[in-house]
């Protein structure tokens, strides 16, 4: 077990001395999945969706959806945690090394179910610009709910920060690196109490880091 | 940049890659926009197939807007 410790990102993060309901800064051994790490805060990961072939592996105290047994080979896994409550805030650092070459899709989720009935904060990166979109999703059904769209794309190798709050009737997203803001007035229609995180970005994948889950 | 509230119908599948989303949004060069109505995910999409959205984008993307039909209910500079 790598003891080495990492600093943690505070733009758009987890307000200073709130108690987190989960967090993970991802420092494990290269190549361990995801569901056996250790979180640093919380009832630990599990896989779920649709593909549970599909999963997450820690590589350089960061995660990744590279399958060290296949690492060409592209999965779209999803992982959830349970923090016992809808209202909450989840923020997560992503990192591209590469400048994707088509579309690629990541999702930060919150009030989750099961696979078909979730929130989430969608970002879809086409290389020079993403689109950030609130995505409801309700008996498998999909609904933008608003979206930021043709925004310049991040710096490649530069770390930003995108946080979901789920308060009330409320949901937002923010990227303030990006200058993304979005808000919804009216999502009380799914009780979940998960969050999670799922990588469709194929063979042109992100890294994430400093997981955290606060209350808003 | 403007501001604007407008009405629009739904488009999409609400599959995976081709969620329901304002019409507007596919044909014009909308910087950002909300669903204000709330309309439930269940009922879409209804007839009528109108709801209410706000967009952000610049003048000359809501010039286009409302000379292709589109009802503009405001638009404030944001």
């Amino acid at each position: 077990m790598e003891t080495d410790r990492k600093v943690i990102s505070v733009l758009g993060g987890a307000k200073a001395g709130a108690a987190f309901l989960a967090r993970d800064t991802f420092s494990d051994v290269d190549d361990t999945e995801l569901s056996a790490h250790v979180m640093d805060v919380g009832s630990g990961w599990r896989q779920d969706g649709i593909s549970l072939s599909s999963k997450f592996f820690i590589k350089g105290n960061t995660l990744s959806s590279v399958n060290p047994a296949a690492p060409t080979t592209a999965y779209i896994p999803w992982y959830v945690i349970d923090t016992v409550t809808e209202h909450i805030r989840v923020s997560v650092d992503i990192r591209w090394d590469v400048l994707p070459t088509a579309l690629r899709t990541i999702e930060l989720m919150v009030r989750y179910g099961d696979p078909s009935n979730r929130w989430a904060a969608q970002f879809q990166h086409r290389g020079d610009t993403v689109d950030v979109k609130l995505l409801e999703v309700v008996a498998g059904a999909q609904s933008a709910r608003a979206s930021a769209l043709g925004v310049a794309a991040p710096a490649v190798g530069v770390p930003f920060r995108m946080t979901i709050t789920a308060q009330g009737p409320t949901m937002s997203i923010a990227i303030p690196e990006l200058g993304v803001d979005l808000s919804y007035g009216q999502a009380l229609n799914i009780p979940g109490t998960l969050i999670g995180l799922r990588d469709n970005s194929g063979s042109e994948r992100p890294f994430f880091d400093n997981f955290e889950a606060t209350e808003p | 940049m403007i501001r604007a509230q407008l009405v629009t119908a739904w488009v999409g599948t609400g599959v995976e890659g081709d969620p329901f989303r304002p019409a507007v949004i596919d044909s014009f060069a909308v910087r950002s926009w909300r669903d204000v109505t709330g309309q439930p995910s269940t009922n879409l999409i209804p007839e009528p197939n109108a709801f209410t959205v706000e967009v952000t984008c610049d003048e000359a993307a809501l010039e286009a807007i409302v000379a292709a039909g589109y009802v503009v209910l405001w638009s404030e500079s944001a």
